[in-house]
């Protein structure tokens, strides 16, 4: 495992924060044995050119439900909602959460320490959470778009940035409108 | 100011594969006002020495969360029985027993701008009989955490659709 990362004044020290556009949140959950709209789906929205911005999988419980949550840009709302919905299976729950976004911090060098300050400070501090992954160096928070300001305040008295920091907000896409 | 390109190829690349064995999942189910004292335990476990693998955090409910923590299966016990001597104290957590998983990982070039990343990931293992317990497809990442013994069928499965280019899988190769 990594060596912890160096604490200035119990702070920890990472290299930066990310945030991403705003987004939609969606939540699928279904037993293993029932019909899956997820494949489905993730083939029309991949036909339809629609990146997926984050995904997290779980199996979970007695009953052996599967819960997708994944986040793709507000314009493409209604064509993954009628994707999932495209089966018409009732037993399958979906929803939806409007106005979130991803807040990135890296690196995370595998430390509990980053994953146990983050979650305590913004639930301490009432920001939503609606998720959260890592990746090969980034720990990846869902919290609510609105709340990124208070969320980079909160999390700036636990986390030792680098000079001069300021969260990376994309400000343009270039999208390929064809292949 | 960063410029995104966003562009499709036919087999995906990916700069390698990455597989871990001898680790555990580590699973909880949390009221939401139980959340920032699971942190601080967290916090603990790191002052002992202890990391993650992976970890994800679902809503479960409205009120409540689901917590998939992945951990070296020689910490695991240490992290399990302390997280355990909570949900005695506080019967609404809920924890399950680790059991022993294995970890595939892959990474390329803009996956998070990139679409069709997690479609080519599940479509392509969905035939299969190997169980999935958690994934994550964030930042350049795809994460999947694995039944034990399944990781290398899995690597084979997607290689078919996520290809190391050749000069580095002989660096691989040689390296192995």
């Amino acid at each position: 495992m990594d060596k912890e990362p160096a604490r200035t004044e119990e702070r920890l020290s990472v290299g930066g924060i990310k945030l991403s556009p705003e987004l939609v949140l969606f939540n699928y959950s279904r037993h293993v044995h029932q019909a899956c709209a997820l494949l489905p789906t993730l083939r029309t929205l991949s036909h339809q050119q629609i990146n997926i911005f984050f995904l997290s999988l779980a199996r979970h419980g007695p009953e052996d439900t599967v819960t997708t949550s994944f986040c793709v840009l507000p314009e493409f709302r209604t064509s993954t909602m009628a994707a999932l919905t495209a089966m018409n299976t009732t037993d399958n729950n979906i929803t939806s959460c409007s106005n979130v976004g991803v807040l990135s911090i890296y690196p995370h060098r595998h430390n509990l320490s980053l994953l146990g300050k983050v979650l305590s400070t913004l639930a301490g501090q009432g920001v939503p959470i609606h998720g959260l992954c890592t990746s090969i160096s980034a720990l990846s928070i869902l919290t609510d778009f609105k709340e990124f300001d208070a969320a980079v305040t909160a999390l700036a008295g636990v986390l030792d940035l680098p000079p001069n920091h300021s969260p990376f907000r994309q400000e343009f896409r270039i999208r390929q409108i064809c292949s | 100011m960063e410029t995104i390109a966003v562009y499709w190829e036919p087999i995906v690349r990916v700069y390698g594969y990455d597989v871990k064995r001898d680790i555990s999942l580590i699973e909880l189910e949390l009221p939401l006002d139980m959340l920032e004292d699971i942190g601080d335990q967290a916090d603990q476990l790191a002052r002992s020495g202890k990391g993650f693998t992976m970890t994800l955090v679902q809503q479960a409910t409205e009120h409540s969360f689901r917590i998939c923590l992945v951990t070296a299966f020689q910490d695991a016990d240490a992290v399990f029985n302390l997280f355990q001597k909570t949900a005695i104290e506080n019967p609404e957590l809920e924890i399950r027993t680790p059991h022993k998983v294995e970890l595939l990982s892959f990474h390329g070039p803009h996956f998070q701008d990139r679409y069709g990343i997690a479609e080519a990931t599940f479509n392509a293992l969905d035939p299969s009989d190997i169980t999935i317990f958690a994934a994550g497809c964030t930042g350049t990442s795809v994460y999947l955490i694995v039944e034990e013994g399944k990781a290398e069928e899995a690597r084979n499965i997607l290689s078919a659709s996520f290809v190391v280019p050749e000069a580095k899988a002989r660096k691989d190769l040689l390296r192995h």
